[in-house]
């Protein structure tokens, strides 16, 4: 029986050795990157790398010069209309005017606040109408057809009742991003709820955990990862809500800003308004992706 | 030596849509205080359904299981469960996950028990890891880990659920040995389910041998290794050869049936 236990314990140390060989390599590694006293051939390899990245980057910006280049030369060698089709100068000449006259940030507010709320309310409401479903078997079923209509019914016909229902303006812009994220935010995480391994649930009752434990010590951790990736597709669908409320009714925000200019042929401003639009949504997409990585780790 | 699980005449049926599934047929058997029990038979003749059984996240059709004394649903506490896989929560570290069952019974600021988890990871080697991922953690030593999580809650009688089968066979054998040793230092009550022969010889002092579904209980055999020490050590029993053969007659004869 001792030399019995002594095995275990040599076999315990060797595993302890090895997983400490692990992390002397991860350390080393570390510290190598700063000396950079690699071999040759893994030096070749880094700079290998490194090379396609730097190719890859320059070729993305002179892609960009060139369409920017082009876009300039036609329209100012008059093969294409500026006053159809704008061009980056006076896209630039207008962002000054509107930036200078400050009235753009009473619209990029408008636009962004209506986003945010919408993308909040859905997540939130969203999140919570998924557990009920994951916690109740039978309402799940007996909701499911509804879920798979309001899911595959293009959202935006519904506009005109929303306006009707809870008014022209911010509320019913709101009220449609929320409607265009919710369903997917439910459908996202009821599915990812749902697909917790059976095991792990078993483990847990088998150790007394009630329905509510299983709930918050289990389901929803374990969903954490798929709630980052459903944040990141619905805060790009609740721009779409906002600025599909706002072409319908507003007399603020972005979207209003682009139909407006689409109306009066002022094409300079519908191309700026775009143009800040891609640089909130990027900007806010961004702050996403991190939030991932910071959970990621 | 006191008698801690009787199942008497135990029947299951599983209901589904197209079919009534009878998994267990008549099942009698009892098992005594520190006893290490290996349930084997065929492949789908209802060994986990046992486990679950005893567990109380089933109920038997007919018959009668008493777990020290009362039914199985009102001794969850009595009960450790542990499954083929680990089942670590990758979110949580070592420490967090061995304490998961203080935590649902809220008893994780019982500075008693901490201690006792504390002494437990320390005696088994795991000391050094209890803030790491369990990511970071070889196969062999997660399962150890799973082992000290069902200890936790100081149960008297351990499930195990096939726990060596996703290990390779290496770190099997003495992942083997230590969860004997463990199982046996703090003096628990096993039963253990297997598809492995030489795995249930090595390590029970009874095997239970089930006939193919729907299945009743063929032979109870009491093996008498315990002498030649650690499960690795009893592989090399004169017997081991003759035990093998005997048991695995028993499985076969049924399927060729
Ligand atoms: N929830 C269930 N509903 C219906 N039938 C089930 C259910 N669980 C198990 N069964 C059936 O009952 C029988 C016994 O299942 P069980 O899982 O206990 O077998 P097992 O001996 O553990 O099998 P294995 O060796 O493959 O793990 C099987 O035929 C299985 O198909
Ligand atoms: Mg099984």
């Amino acid at each position: 029986m001792k030399a019995n236990k002594n095995s275990i314990s040599d076999s315990l140390d060797n595993e302890k050795e090895v997983l400490n060989k692990k992390k002397l390599c991860c350390l080393s590694k570390k510290k190598n990157l700063k000396q950079k006293d690699f071999s040759k051939a893994h030096t070749l390899y880094l700079k290998q790398i490194s090379k396609e990245k730097r190719i890859i980057k320059i070729s993305q910006i002179v892609i960009l010069i060139i369409l920017l280049g082009l876009w300039e030369l036609t329209t100012q060698i008059g093969l294409l209309d500026a006053f159809y089709f704008s061009s980056p100068s006076r896209i630039c000449v207008e962002l000054g005017a509107l930036f200078s006259s400050g009235e753009i940030f009473l619209h990029m507010w408008v636009t962004l606040y209506e986003t945010l709320i919408g993308f909040a309310i859905a997540t939130i409401l969203g999140v919570f109408i998924a557990i009920i479903l994951w916690w109740s078997e039978r309402t799940r079923k007996i909701l499911e057809p509804y879920i798979v209509v309001l899911n595959s019914l293009p959202k935006i016909a519904l506009g005109p009742i929303l306006i009707i229902w809870v008014g022209s303006g911010t509320s019913s812009i709101i009220a449609m991003c929320v409607l265009i994220c919710i369903v997917i935010t439910i459908i996202s995480m009821l599915n990812s709820f749902l697909q917790c391994d059976n095991d792990k649930i078993l483990l847990m009752k088998s150790m007394g955990a009630t329905k509510t434990q299983i709930l918050l010590k289990l389901i929803l951790p374990y969903s954490i990862p798929d709630f980052i990736s459903v944040l990141k597709i619905t805060i790009g669908m609740s721009w779409i809500g906002s600025i599909m409320g706002e072409y319908l009714t507003s007399s603020e925000g972005l979207g209003y800003l682009i139909v407006y200019g689409g109306q009066i042929f002022e094409l300079d401003l519908v191309m700026t308004s775009i143009l800040l639009l891609c640089v909130l949504a990027c900007g806010m997409y961004y702050i996403v992706a991190k939030l991932e990585a910071r959970f990621r780790r | 030596m006191k008698e801690l699980l009787k199942f008497s005449n135990v029947k299951l049926t599983y209901q589904t849509l197209t079919d009534e599934i009878d998994a267990l047929n008549n099942i009698s058997f009892s098992i005594n205080d520190c006893e290490f029990v290996a349930i084997v038979g065929p492949s789908g003749c209802g060994k986990t359904t046992i486990l679950s059984l005893v567990a109380g996240l089933l109920s038997p059709t007919s018959g009668e299981i008493i777990l020290d004394g009362k039914s199985p649903k009102e001794q969850s506490n009595l009960i450790g469960y542990m499954f083929q896989k680990d089942h670590l929560f990758e979110w949580r570290n070592i420490w967090q996950n061995v304490i998961l069952g203080l935590e649902l019974k809220k008893e994780h600021k019982n500075i008693d028990k901490l201690n006792k988890i504390d002494a437990l990871l320390e005696k088994y080697g795991l000391k050094d890891f209890k803030k790491n991922k369990p990511s970071q953690l070889s196969g062999g030593m997660r399962q150890r880990v799973a082992l000290i999580r069902t200890l936790a809650t100081n149960p008297k009688l351990l499930l195990l659920d096939e726990p060596f089968s996703a290990l390779d066979f290496q770190t099997r054998l003495t992942v083997c040995d230590d969860v004997h040793n463990i199982i046996k230092t703090e003096k628990k009550t096993a039963l253990l389910v297997t598809h492995d022969i030489s795995e249930a010889i090595s390590l029970a002092d009874k095997i239970i041998i089930l006939s193919k579904r729907p299945s009743t209980v063929k032979k109870i055999k009491v093996l008498h290794l315990q002498d030649y020490g650690s499960p690795l050590k009893r592989r090399d029993a004169k017997e081991f050869r003759l035990l093998f053969d005997e048991i695995w007659r028993d499985i076969q004869y049924d399927e060729s049936e």
